[in-house]
């Protein structure tokens, strides 16, 4: 119908030869950022803007306070806004897609359980009214999970799932309501936002302290977690604003 | 002191910048009311503080915030651009006295944060991530005429950074992840292949290509298929397409090739008709102004 | 059924003043009734059929199976089809993939050992006939009812296996019946600082988030998380609300067992 090709991918238009540049070598960690671990806070690197063809993406690196083979490597991308199709809509459709790119460990079923409940947290967050008519499509590649005695530990990297999607959407400039984070405590992880006021998502996962009074306590713990990751997030944003300013 | 006099250090989304209003200089009788307005990159949330509950402004990207005083009420025209400056002054200090005049003044301004990402990349103080919304002008190819209407994809919006991947498919400069998108997500493989690239779409109706003599329109004289057109978004349309207008003078074909794009480029002469300047044939368009 | 803007903006309203006025007259805390019918499925150990007054319907299944414990480990397996949605979509896998983990972590396989090397399998097939709301509460229900009616057959060789290698052969016509404790959830809809059990569809429309509780042994057991119930008018919600829906469970749950077993 249109008068553009759409069903093969077409060459770009100013495409140039392919030209082979010398290797640059390996990347300076100068500028990056490493929290010590001695404080009991996660060790956690960040960095932002490495996926060249999306329009926001957040590379996490978390080694647990707790166990010190707890390791998870995490790439966030953003796409979109793009149009959709079908009905208008006048907000904007999230969706979460997640993939184990090394070894897949991970069940399905329980793959789509984590992404309809991470999908849940940021319809929450992402101040969609400003996206009308289009979708926003979050793709999240786990490069590296181990906890020591399991395989992978599913709470961890919910959790860092979480922390990955807020800085891919910060790095893309999509507008979210708050600096959304996670915070982990045993098997239980509670995704905090207004500075631990509300909660937007809450996984818990054992038996233990299931009364309403043990619910409580498990927040409070999980908050702990939550502001210590939030105040690393925000320290990272702040600096790599002004850094490339 | 006043919110809008402080000054900020970078924001980050979640942090509070004021509330929707506040009081400000006293006088006599009167009580001036400061109103803030959410602009780009700002939301209007509840927050509770010591147990009320109250509207506060709150930055939703990373960046730094301006507060724009909101000047006159009245809907800007054209001709309004064109005023000196010296008319400027005295059209504002019409207003002064007529806010004196006031019982209560009230001022208002636009609160906005501008992505620091965007603002380097030497485009105006609007933020990446807009989409076309009501007046907004863009920039659109058309892609296929009919009597009625021409439908168009829209490649930019006016003064906008464009976002990396959006408004470029596998057709445009831009390089896009194949088979992501939402359409792979919600829809089946065959439908997302040919979904791959897609922009977003608009329809310019025959009765918006001009502002005079709309039933004679044309489409055939005044677009056809592979024109880029500068246009205003009248609405967000329906599901899939956009309505666009070029009824106003700087609205209309701004590039064009000869022949259904198979000859050079062609000029505007004047507004409706373009030239080809090595053939010296002439095709009628619905021009822009180009000044 | 689809509501314009006005009608839902009411409706949130309505649910978030205190104390919510629900469009049915419910209680924060009421039920919709429910029609159970039990093992009325000739060819299988134990069903149920579940009829909701919104027209919601589900249908389960139970079958066994005699298996190697020491080859297969997972000893129930549940299988979800819902009408209208394809197997891939996100709910279907959702619910299936949250019983599963569900009754496998939280029912004591013990109870299917039949000798030591044997044991039952159960296969549990649920199908949907029609859904209006979100269906887990009402699937957790009919698995309840339907494990709980469930009859084995009654095995005659001798339990020790192990040195006399032999098969296990069953009574003829006498059955035993399945013993197990069976977990059950509730789906919570939580609006502003209200908490409504069982939400129907218009209720879920407008909640500000859903929570999913688990129910197991005589008190709150994993899992314990929020779910979407919509996805625009997601929010987040007052932590207190998290106590509030589990104290709610803790209350009524006794009672909904009550009714379930009588």
């Amino acid at each position: 119908m249109n008068i553009t090709d759409r069903r093969r991918i077409l060459g770009p238009a100013n495409a140039k030869p392919l030209v082979f540049d010398k290797s640059m070598g390996p990347a300076q960690r100068g500028e990056s950022e490493e929290v010590s671990s001695e404080t009991g806070n996660d060790a956690m690197y960040i960095e932002n803007g490495i996926v060249g063809n999306s329009n926001g993406s957040s590379y996490l690196e978390v080694k647990s306070r707790i166990n010190d083979k707890n390791c998870t490597l995490l790439l966030t991308s953003v796409y979109g806004p793009r149009p959709s199709r079908g009905a208008f809509n006048a907000k904007a459709t999230l969706s979460v897609q997640f993939r184990e790119v090394t070894l897949e460990k991970i069940p399905a079923g329980q793959l789509r359980e984590v992404c309809t409940f991470l999908t849940n947290i940021f319809n929450a967050v992402v101040n969609l009214e400003r996206y009308p008519k289009s979708g926003i499509d979050i793709f999240l590649s786990l490069i590296h999970s181990s906890s020591g005695p399991q395989d992978y530990e599913l709470e961890s990297i919910i959790t860092t799932c979480v922390n990955g999607i807020t800085l891919a959407f910060v790095d893309a400039g999509i507008e979210i309501l708050d600096t959304v984070s996670a915070g982990m405590y045993k098997k239980n992880i509670t995704a905090f936002m207004k500075n631990g006021t509300e909660v937007v998502g809450f996984w818990k996962d054992d038996d233990d302290n299931s009364a309403s009074e043990g619910i409580m306590d498990i927040v409070e713990k999980c908050k702990e977690h939550y502001l210590q990751n939030r105040k690393t997030m925000i320290e990272y944003m702040i600096r790599s604003s002004k850094s490339s300013n | 002191m006043a919110f809008h006099t402080k000054s900020y250090e970078t924001l980050y989304p979640g942090q509070l910048i004021c509330p929707t209003f506040e009081l400000g200089e006293k006088k006599e009788e009167t009580q001036e009311i400061i109103r803030y307005v959410a602009g780009n990159g700002v939301a209007e949330e509840d927050y509770e503080v010591k147990g009320h509950t109250m509207r506060a402004l709150t930055a939703t990207v990373l960046g730094d915030v301006s507060f724009v005083e909101e000047q006159a009420k009245q809907i800007p025209t054209e001709a309004e651009h064109t005023k000196d400056e010296k008319e400027k002054d005295l059209l504002k200090e019409e207003k002064k006295e007529e806010i004196t005049a006031d019982s209560n003044p009230e001022r208002t301004f636009f609160v906005t944060v501008t992505d620091a990402k965007a603002a380097k990349k030497d485009v105006n103080e609007d933020f990446a991530n807009n989409l076309p919304r009501e007046g907004s002008v863009v920039l659109a190819r058309i892609t296929r005429i009919s009597s009625q209407r021409a439908n168009v994809e829209i490649l930019a919006l006016e003064n906008k950074a464009l976002p990396v991947d959006s408004g470029v498919g596998s057709n445009g400069s831009g390089v896009t992840a194949p088979g992501g998108g939402s359409a792979a997500a919600t829809l089946s493989i065959s439908q997302a292949s040919s979904d791959l690239g897609e922009t977003f779409r608009g329809i310019i109706s025959a009765r918006d290509v001009r502002a005079t003599d709309r039933d004679r329109v044309k489409i055939m004289e005044s677009f056809r298929p592979g024109d880029i057109v500068r246009a205003q978004v009248i609405s967000l349309g329906d599901g899939s397409n956009y309505h666009l207008s070029t009824a106003r003078n700087d609205l209309g074909v701004v590039f064009a090739r000869a022949f259904n794009g198979a000859g050079g480029l062609m000029y505007a002469i004047d507004w409706q008709t373009m030239v080809a300047p090595n053939t010296g044939f002439m095709e009628p368009r619905k021009c822009a102004k180009p000044f | 059924m689809v509501m314009s803007l006005t009608e839902k903006r009411y409706l949130q309203e309505s649910l978030l003043s205190k104390p919510p006025v629900r469009p049915d007259g419910r209680n924060a805390e009421q039920f919709r009734p429910i029609e159970i019918f039990t093992d009325f499925l000739p060819t299988s150990n134990g069903s149920s059929k579940i009829v909701a007054s919104d027209g919601t319907e589900c249908v389960v299944s139970v079958k066994c199976k005699v298996v190697d414990h020491a080859i297969e480990k997972d000893l129930i397996v549940v299988d979800v089809d819902i009408a209208g949605r394809r197997d891939d979509s996100p709910l279907v896998q959702e619910i299936s993939s949250i019983l599963n983990r569900v009754l496998l972590l939280q029912t004591d396989q013990e109870q299917l050992r039949l000798t030591k090397k044997y044991s039952f399998k159960l296969y549990i097939d649920v199908l949907v006939l029609s859904s209006y709301s979100h269906p887990l509460t009402l699937i957790s229900f009919a698995i309840y009812s339907a494990l709980n009616c469930t009859q084995l057959p009654t095995l005659i060789s001798s339990k020790d296996d192990l040195d006399v290698a032999e098969l296990p052969t069953f009574h003829d016509y006498d059955m035993t019946e399945l013993n197990i404790a069976v977990p059950i959830m509730f789906t919570l809809a939580i609006c502003g600082q209200n908490v409504i059990v069982d939400p129907a569809s218009s209720e879920s429309d407008v909640a500000s988030n859903g929570i999913l509780v688990t129910w197991y042994n005589d008190k709150v057991a994993a899992p314990v998380r929020t779910i979407g119930l919509n996805e625009e008018y997601t929010r987040g919600i007052n932590p207190q609300s998290l106590a509030d829906s589990i104290q709610l469970i803790e209350a009524l749950a006794p009672k909904v067992l009550g009714a379930l077993d009588s």
